[in-house]
C-alpha cells in the first residue's frame, strides 16, 4: 500500500510538471500560430516610451502589431532568451556587441535591405563598422551616444579663461584645467572606475593620438603602441604632474563624475549625450558648455560612438515586417519628432537640418562628435573589459608604469583573442 | 477490521501531508534540482550561447583549479566573509540584547533596527556610495567636522578602505535579520529556567553563560551559517560600489562567475566555477554545524 501511495504521488508530481510544461509550450505555440504578423521589440528604458509611441503609430498605419519590451538587463536577458529560444524579433542593441552576436549567428544579415535605403550613406562610419561582420551588415544605427567634453563656463571665466573657447589641444586641456583647479574644484575628471565608462571617456584620447585598442580587424591587441602610451601618459600627468585630476580617479564612476560637474566640483568632464543635452534643457545651475574631445595637436578630435543599433534576430518569422518597422524608426517622425524630445540625437546625419538641431551649439558639437565617433571592434569586446580597466587602473594608481601596464594587458588580451 | 481502518486513516494522513508539501516540492525541483542537474551537465561542455556545444568532460574543472583569478576572488571573498560575519553577528547580538528588554516603545526600536533588511541590496549600495563619496559624501563631512580626518577619504579607491566600507554597509543592512533570529531565540527560553537559577543563587553572568548561550546555541549556529553563505555569495554590493576594482582587487567569486557567464558567455566554465563554489560552501556549512553542534546531543 505504501508502495502504491508512493507511486501515485510520483505519478501526480510528474503529471503536474508535464502539465506545467505543456501549458508553457501551448502558450508559445498559440502566439506563433497567429496569422497576423506580430513583432516583439526590446529597447532600453531611455527611450521606451518613445518607441511605444512609434509602435502605436506603426500599428495604426500597417496593422502589424508591435509589442515593446524593456528588459531589466538587456545583455543578460538576451543571453537567456537565446538559450531558451524565446528571443524577440528586433532588438535595439548596444552597438559594440553587434560583432559578437553576428558572429554566433544570432542576427540576420540585412546588407541587401540596408543598401536599398536612400539614406544609407547618412550614418556615422564608425557605427556602420560596428554593424558589419565579415563584410555583411547586421544592424542599423538607431540612437547614437557620442562622448563629448563638458565644461563650466562660469568657472572658466572666474579663472580668466574665455568661456566660449574650450580646449582644442592637449596642452590647452592641461593649461585650462590648471587654471580652474582650486581647493574645491578639480580641473578635469573622467570615468576610470569601470571598463565601460573608461572606454567611453578615455578612448577618444587614444584614437586622436593615433592609437587603437585593437588591430587586424579586432584580432590583436594594439595597446603596446607609443600612441596609446602617450594618451595614458597624458592622464597620468594630469594626476601626478599637473595635479588637476584626483589621485583617486579610479574610484570615480559615471555618476560621481556627473555629480561633481553638477555640483561645480569639476570644471571639465567627459560625459555623454544626456549630460550634453542637459545644457539645452537648462538642467545646470550654471552656464555650461560642450566641446569635442581634442587631439594632441589641436588639429584632430575624436569621440567614442556608443549607443544602440536596431537588429533583426535570425529566428524571426517576420523579417519583412521587422525591416518595415526599422525603416519607420529611422524616419524623421521617429528620429526627430519622437526621440529628440528625450534628448537623443538622430542616427542619420541628414536629420540635423531642422528647427530643433540647426544652429544649436550643443547639437552641432554632438553632430561633429558623431561623424568622427568610433568604438573598439571585436567579437570578444566584453572579454577584453577586465584587462583594459586593470591596465588603466594599475598605471593611474602607480602600481605599474604606463608601459608595463599596457604591455601586460596586451599579453592578456592577445591570449583571449587567440582562444 | 480495526487494523485495516487504522492503516487507511494513516495512509490518508500521510497522503494529505504529502499533498501539503507538494507545492514546495515542485518549486524546489523546478528551481533548484533541475537547474542543479543542468549546471552539472553544462559544466562538462564548452557551452556557447548559440551553436554546437562541445563535450569536454572535466576540462572546465581543470581550468578552474588553474585559474589564478578564480583563486584570487576566492581569497578576497574569504577575507570579506571573515570580516563581515563576526562584525555582523556581534552587532546583531548587541541589538538583540537591547531590544529583548521590556520598556515602552521597544517595538519602535525593533522596527527601526529591522528596517534596512527590507531595502534591496542594490538600493543600499547606491545610498552608501553617496554617503562615502569623496567630494560630497556625508561621512567625510562628519569625520572632518569631528576633526577625525584632515581631508576627505576616497573610500572606494583602494581595497584596504573599500572592503571595510562595504562591510559596514552590509552590517547596517543585514544585522536586523540576525537580530530578529536571536531575539526569537532569547524569547523562546522558558522564564522558569531563569527563576530556578535565581533560587540557586546564579549571578547575571552565570545565567547568561550557563543558560542563555547554551540554549540559543542552535540559533547562533544557524545565523552564522546564513551569514557566511550570504558573504560567500556577495555580488551586488561590490558590483555597484567598487565595480570589482581597482584592478580587480575587490572582485568576489560570484561577481567573477557572473562576468564569465553573462559577460563573456562562457556558460560551461561559469557552471563549473559555480559547482566548485557550491562544494566549498557545503564544506564550510558542514564544518560550522559540526562546531556549533551541542556536545551533549
Amino acid at each position: 500500500m505504501k508502495k502504491l501511495l508512493s507511486t501515485t504521488l510520483t505519478v501526480m508530481l510528474l503529471v503536474s510538471l508535464c502539465l506545467g510544461l505543456t501549458a508553457c509550450n501551448s502558450s508559445t505555440s498559440s502566439d506563433n500560430s497567429d496569422s497576423t504578423a506580430s513583432l516583439e521589440v526590446w529597447v532600453r528604458n531611455t527611450y521606451y516610451d518613445e518607441v511605444v509611441a512609434a509602435a502605436a503609430n506603426f500599428q495604426e498605419d500597417t496593422g502589424i502589431e508591435v509589442t515593446v519590451v524593456e528588459p531589466s538587463d538587456m545583455s543578460d536577458d538576451l543571453a537567456l532568451a537565446l538559450s531558451s529560444g524565446e528571443e524577440p524579433d528586433i532588438i535595439s542593441m548596444d552597438c559594440v556587441l553587434i560583432p559578437y552576436y553576428a558572429s554566433i549567428g544570432a542576427l540576420q544579415d540585412i546588407t541587401e535591405e540596408f543598401n536599398s535605403l536612400d539614406y544609407a550613406d547618412q550614418f556615422s562610419g564608425g557605427l556602420i563598422d560596428l554593424a558589419t561582420y565579415e563584410d555583411s551588415i547586421y544592424a542599423v544605427p538607431f540612437s547614437p551616444e557620442p562622448s563629448v567634453l563638458l565644461y563650466n563656463k562660469e568657472l572658466f571665466a572666474a579663472a580668466g579663461l574665455d568661456p566660449d573657447s574650450p580646449p582644442t589641444s592637449w596642452d590647452e586641456l592641461i593649461e585650462y584645467a590648471q587654471a580652474c583647479t582650486t581647493d574645491d574644484c578639480w580641473g578635469y575628471l573622467f570615468t576610470a572606475s569601470d571598463a565601460g565608462g573608461m572606454m567611453f571617456t578615455f578612448g577618444p584620447y587614444l584614437w586622436s593620438a593615433g592609437g587603437d585598442f585593437t588591430s587586424n580587424g579586432g584580432t590583436e591587441s594594439a595597446l603596446d603602441s607609443d600612441e596609446v602610451a602617450s594618451a595614458l601618459q597624458l592622464i597620468y600627468d594630469m594626476i601626478y604632474t599637473y595635479e588637476v585630476t584626483p589621485t583617486t580617479i579610479t574610484s570615480y564612476d559615471w555618476t560621481a563624475c556627473e555629480d561633481a560637474f553638477k555640483s561645480q566640483n569639476a570644471a571639465m568632464v567627459v560625459l555623454g549625450i544626456a549630460a550634453a543635452t542637459g545644457i539645452v534643457d537648462e538642467i545646470y545651475d550654471f552656464d555650461a558648455g560642450c566641446a569635442v574631445i581634442s587631439g594632441p595637436d589641436g588639429e584632430t578630435f575624436s569621440s567614442f560612438s556608443g549607443g544602440d543599433s536596431l537588429t533583426i534576430l535570425d529566428s524571426t518569422e517576420y523579417t519583412e515586417e521587422a525591416w518595415m518597422f526599422i525603416d519607420y524608426c529611422l524616419s524623421e517622425e521617429v528620429q526627430v519628432d519622437l526621440l529628440a524630445a528625450t534628448g537623443s540625437i538622430p542616427a542619420r546625419l541628414d536629420m540635423f537640418d531642422n528647427d530643433i538641431f540647426a544652429g544649436n551649439e550643443v547639437y552641432e558639437v554632438l553632430q561633429d562628435a558623431l561623424e568622427v565617433g568610433q568604438a573598439p571592434y571585436s567579437i570578444k569586446y566584453n572579454e577584453m573589459y577586465t584587462p583594459w580597466i586593470d591596465a588603466i587602473q594599475y598605471a593611474l594608481n602607480q602600481e605599474k608604469t604606463v608601459e608595463e601596464a599596457l604591455s601586460d594587458a596586451k599579453i592578456e588580451i592577445d591570449a583571449i583573442l587567440s582562444e | 477490521m480495526t487494523k485495516i481502518g487504522f492503516n487507511t486513516n494513516n495512509l490518508k494522513k500521510r497522503a494529505l501531508n504529502m499533498l501539503f508539501i507538494l507545492p514546495l516540492l515542485i518549486i524546489n525541483i523546478t528551481f533548484f534540482v533541475v537547474p542543479f542537474i543542468q549546471s552539472i551537465y553544462m559544466s562538462t561542455f564548452n557551452w556557447k550561447l548559440l551553436g554546437e556545444k562541445t563535450f569536454i568532460f572535466l576540462d572546465n574543472y581543470i581550468s578552474v583549479f588553474q585559474d589564478t583569478k578564480f583563486l584570487s576572488t576566492l581569497i578576497f571573498t574569504g577575507k570579506y566573509a571573515l570580516i563581515a560575519t563576526p562584525f555582523l553577528f556581534i552587532t546583531a547580538f548587541i541589538m538583540a540584547l537591547l531590544v529583548n528588554q521590556s520598556f515602552k516603545g521597544v517595538g519602535i526600536f525593533r522596527t527601526i533596527y529591522f528596517l534596512p533588511v527590507v531595502i534591496s541590496m542594490s538600493a543600499c549600495s547606491n545610498i552608501w556610495l553617496w554617503i562615502y563619496n569623496e567630494l560630497y559624501g556625508v561621512l567625510n563631512y562628519i569625520l572632518m567636522g569631528l576633526n577625525i580626518i584632515d581631508s576627505p577619504i576616497a573610500w572606494m579607491h583602494k581595497a584596504s578602505t573599500s572592503l571595510p566600507a562595504v562591510c559596514l554597509m552590509v552590517v547596517w543592512k543585514m544585522s536586523g535579520f540576525t537580530m530578529l533570529m536571536l531575539l526569537s531565540a532569547f524569547q523562546s527560553i522558558d522564564e522558569e529556567v531563569y527563576e530556578a537559577s535565581n533560587i540557586d543563587g546564579a549571578s547575571a553572568v552565570q545565567r547568561f553563560g550557563r543558560i542563555t548561550l547554551p540554549l540559543i546555541r542552535p540559533t547562533i549556529g544557524l545565523s552564522m551559517v546564513l551569514s557566511v553563505i550570504g558573504s560567500v555569495l556577495a555580488f551586488e554590493q561590490f558590483k555597484i560600489m567598487t565595480s570589482g576594482g581597482p584592478s580587480s582587487s575587490t572582485m568576489t567569486t560570484v561577481y567573477y562567475i557572473y562576468e564569465t557567464s553573462f559577460g563573456n558567455f562562457k556558460f560551461g566554465y561559469g557552471s563549473a566555477m559555480s559547482l566548485v563554489l557550491l562544494l566549498i560552501l557545503g564544506i564550510l556549512s558542514f564544518v560550522q554545524f559540526a562546531v556549533m553542534k551541542d556536545p551533549t546531543e
